[in-house]
């Protein structure tokens, strides 16, 4: 049994097939021809025995195309990543969509509307109130820095204390070494964790990231290998163009994967941004952020390959109507492109800050896409033929019906965010704007909520691994 | 001989590095002075670009190729200058580079050419540099200006160490520090003890001028 999220049963399509074969061949073209870098000499030997074309001074690898096509076929086509609940493990594949957190590098001031760096307490809220929300399945740091921690053990601490308070699944991430201490945390507790691994584009693979690609493969935790080329700056300024590079990239890493691991678990994920060519800054909220999504999940469904996004996002600095138009424009696409693993709550400025209305909103945009993707029900009872004839014309009407009363609820999503009351109960309970009603929302789950949290002695297990990791990279 | 610099302008303006290299060989066989040719052709096409840039009629790629073409004239009228046993005057030594375990160049590079377009000499030591190598630059240089890059928070500390090493050898009062990049923040330039630092690129010329008093 999995968590159920939602279903995507007829995925949205923008490219035609031989596009789709284009953008396949290509990359494979790609990685035959031009190779990818991998900064790590013991990746390189497993890929040399296994037949790519190695050059270990300029550390690049040149795949053949049997090797590739040879890997895909040893990716399952859905994985289990297993929480130490089951009642919140995902199955990830097949038409099913799940939401997840999104991480930020500092804490959006809800009072000044600035920015401020985030402390571990900040931490413990956000994973506090993400645990409570029904549509988070599943969670990525929502902090990825902190002031609190030396930041080469920043990472190490933060996903611990997600571990301590929530059962919800964890992305692990693979910077400055964390990922080895992660494993033994993850091992700890019984759980995995979608072990993510973020190369740099172009066509290079850092030691680090390599190295969290064998921890996390090693120790049998499934993978969501990124790509994220910068349109015009780290990679072609044409969506086609980026998205053959995109997946070209994560194919090299998909290929090593496979062979440190044979049919591990792997989730493919698109992090495709355009450079905005006016100030240097990347454009994470842009709608071609979207349109390509759709068209990278065609490519990976076509392998049977389980489909993520590091995205929904945007460049707004507050929780606004620029906010809500690119997220969701995105979120939209993503869901109706039946992507299993996309990452709407929380996050603003394109990772840079963290805001509590801002994932409150978000949870609530997931439930009205996840209505979206339920669709309409149809068969004798919803079609309710027999209800029409014996209601008639006015002044027949359908408030008295045991059918109404049955089903209103079912088929609506229930907003409790939005306001839907008269306009004097409105202005006489305080005039509020939905950023205000979330935000009082957001901090009334964090002071209730009573997450699951973790046992005496897994706590000081967790503990007793992070003073390990505090003292192989001498800080604390 | 107007023509021939008005030409290369262009052709930096226009960002076309073969045509700037062409004029630039022009300017060479018609023995023009090197020094008078870069800086009233590649330095004036560089400004007028680097404005353009800041006034957001130019783009950041549009830029990049200025610099390019500009690059490709320079490399051969530097040839010259060295030759013709000619001094080069420039306002002010920019050393720059992308700090150890940091591979992100972009950000370092487009900060370097509006430098460039400002008038300075750049020296650009590229990424994932070591701090040994900065220190030996600034012996070696001897820059008006210091700049480390950035973009994760564990590189950021390399910013920290490249001061604390100057500090050590002596060195910190004859340069500028300046840091920048995604990790970067005004409160940490400051608590690392930098000099200046520049949210974007325009920003970190402005900031260096200012610190040089240019």
């Amino acid at each position: 049994m999995a968590l159920e999220g939602h279903m995507c049963k007829k995925p949205l399509e923008i490219l035609s097939e031989e596009e789709v074969k284009a953008i396949h061949e290509g990359s494979l073209k790609v990685l035959e021809e031009t190779g990818v870098v991998f900064d790590h000499e013991e990746a390189l030997n497993i890929l040399k025995k296994a037949g790519c074309n190695v050059d270990f001074e300029k550390k690049l690898v040149k795949f053949p195309k049997s090797l590739v096509e040879d890997s895909l076929h040893k990716c399952p086509k859905s994985f289990l990543l297993k929480s130490r609940n089951p009642k919140y493990t995902l199955e990830l594949g097949g038409s099913r969509v799940y939401f997840a957190s999104f991480p930020a590098g500092s804490v959006l001031d809800e009072e000044t509307c600035l920015r401020r760096p985030g402390t571990l307490k900040d931490v413990e809220d956000f994973v506090t109130l993400l645990d409570a929300l029904p549509e988070v399945h599943t969670l990525c740091q929502p902090l990825s820095k902190i002031a609190d921690k030396h930041p080469l053990i920043a990472m190490e601490w933060i996903i611990a204390t997600e571990m301590k308070i929530t059962e919800k699944t964890l992305m692990g991430p693979s910077f400055f070494g964390c990922a080895k201490w992660i494993v033994k945390m993850a091992k700890a507790l019984g759980q995995d964790m979608l072990g993510s691994i973020t190369m740099a584009s172009p066509l290079t693979y850092p030691k680090e990231q390599v190295e969290g690609l064998i921890s996390y493969a090693q120790a049998n935790n499934p993978l969501a290998i990124l790509s994220g080329p910068s349109l015009g700056a780290t990679g072609p300024a044409t969506l086609a163009g980026a998205l053959l590079l995109e997946n070209a990239e994560v194919l090299a890493g998909l290929v090593l994967a496979q062979l440190i691991k044979p049919n591990i678990g792997i989730l493919l994920q698109a992090y495709a941004t355009p450079l905005d060519m006016r100030y240097g800054t990347m454009s994470s909220g842009a709608v071609e952020v979207g349109i390509m999504a759709v068209g990278i999940a065609q490519v990976w469904r076509s392998y049977g390959v389980p489909t993520g996004v590091f995205f929904p996002m945007t460049d707004s600095k507050l929780p606004d109507e620029q906010a809500a138009y690119e997220k969701y424009l995105q979120l939209l696409l993503c869901a109706l492109a039946g992507i299993n693993y996309i990452m709407p709550c929380g996050g603003l400025e394109n990772e840079e800050s963290q805001s509590i209305a801002q994932i409150v909103i978000d949870n609530e945009v997931c439930g009205m896409v996840g209505r979206i993707l339920d669709g309409i029900k149809v068969n004798e009872e919803t079609l309710a033929i027999d209800l029409i004839k014996e209601v008639g014309p006015i002044p027949g009407n359908y408030l008295k019906k045991q059918h109404t009363r049955d089903w209103w609820k079912k088929e609506r999503y229930l907003s409790k965010l939005s306001t839907r009351e008269p306009y004097e109960k409105w202005l006489s309970s305080g005039a509020k704007d939905v950023v205000k009603r979330a935000l009082e929302i957001g901090k009334e789950i964090i002071k209730a909520h009573k997450p699951p949290g973790l046992s005496k002695e897994l706590n000081e297990k967790l503990d007793e691994i992070l003073k390990m990791a505090e003292k192989e990279k001498g800080v604390s | 001989m107007a023509q021939v610099i008005e030409e290369l302008k262009n052709a930096i303006i226009n960002g076309n590095p073969d045509q700037a290299l062409t004029w630039a060989k022009k300017a060479i066989e018609m023995k023009m002075n090197p020094i008078e040719v870069i800086e009233k052709g590649l330095n004036e096409a560089l400004k007028i670009v680097g404005d353009a840039f800041g006034r957001g009629e130019l783009f950041l790629c549009d830029l990049m190729m200025s610099a390019e073409a500009a690059k490709q004239a320079s490399s051969i009228l530097e040839e010259e200058i060295k030759k013709q046993g000619l001094g080069m005057k420039t306002i002010a030594t920019l050393v720059i580079g992308t700090v150890a375990g940091d591979i992100h160049d972009i950000g370092k590079t487009l900060v370097a050419t509006l430098f460039t377009a400002a008038g300075f000499k750049v020296i650009d030591l590229g990424i994932d540099v070591p701090t040994e190598q900065f220190i030996k630059a600034v012996k070696d240089y001897k820059p008006d200006l210091l700049g480390l890059s950035a973009l994760l928070t564990v590189t950021a500390l390399e910013q920290g160490k490249v001061i604390e090493a100057l500090n050590k050898e002596g060195l910190r009062n004859s340069v500028k520090v300046m840091v920048g990049g995604g990790a970067v923040s005004r409160e940490y330039a400051k608590k690392i003890g930098a000099d200046g630092y520049g949210e974007d690129a325009n920003e970190a010329v402005k900031v260096g001028k200012e610190l040089l008093k240019l």
